[in-house]
């Protein structure tokens, strides 16, 4: 029971922690915080390895399109959610608990304005297009 | 070539600490090269001076700076092609008291098999 307790209760403790920058960075995300969220990810991602690696990768980079949109750096922006899109690819139609499918269909969305911007071909970014990360 | 970070950096300075050469700055602080101080890059995003970057040749298997960045923005810079030899040659410049092993897949991206 005592080892039981020594070797893996840091580690259930661990997977809370981490599930609670999860929790909290899709918080931060949907109130449209998104260097906050990014910020929360990030020390996620630097702890884990394995599969959920580049998925929380890929919703880091969504984040940082969004910021780098609201900062009108269009290219910077585009070019985040082309790397996100590409990395959550690989984890649809959920994971985690999450909707990456909607998640993904309303980057790409959201990166053809940003290329129409960047062409001035759109006047200017329909904020209602930003998702919210829904949870299936 | 040297590595570059591009305009997707976000300033989260993840890569700054992570360089064997130093080569990283936070935008607007001056660097420090051969023992003296010059203007930054660039005033607003984290840069790499060039002639400090060996591509962590002679250090590591893979860039460290690219290995830690979450945005994937420290990118080789296609403008400053160098080779293996010319890489490491600057890190024992750089580092003129350590001895330098003969390089190997730990210690030099070109000898990582595909």
């Amino acid at each position: 029971m005592v080892l039981w307790r020594l070797q893996f209760r840091p580690l259930f403790l661990r997977f809370l922690q981490m599930d609670d920058h999860f929790s909290r960075g899709i918080e931060e995300f949907n109130r449209q915080f998104f260097f906050e969220a990014h910020d929360i990810w990030e020390e996620l991602w630097m702890e884990t390895t394995g599969n959920h690696r580049l998925f929380y990768q890929g919703l880091i980079q969504t984040a940082v399109g969004f910021y780098h949109l609201s900062n009108g750096n269009y290219k910077g922006a585009s070019s985040q959610f082309s790397k996100a899109v590409a990395k959550l690819n690989n984890y649809l139609p959920e994971f985690h608990g999450v909707d990456t499918r909607q998640l993904v269909n309303a980057v790409t969305e959201c990166r053809a304005d940003v290329e129409l911007l960047k062409e001035g071909r759109l006047e200017g970014f329909d904020e209602r297009k930003i998702p919210r990360i829904q949870l299936s | 070539m040297a590595t570059l970070i591009t305009e997707e950096c976000i300033n989260c300075g993840a890569c700054e600490p992570e360089c064997p050469n130093t080569a990283i700055y936070a935008g607007g602080v001056q660097f420090e090269y051969g023992g003296q101080m010059y203007e930054p890059i660039s005033n607003d995003l984290y840069y790499i001076v060039p002639e400090k970057c060996t591509e962590c040749v002679g250090h590591f298997d893979q860039e460290q700076c690219a290995a830690v960045c979450p945005v994937d923005c420290c990118v080789p810079d296609p403008n400053r092609v160098e080779s293996e030899e010319e890489l490491f040659d600057r890190a024992k410049t750089l580092h003129p008291d350590r001895q330098f092993g003969d390089l190997s897949t730990a210690t030099s991206r070109f000898r990582k098999t595909a």
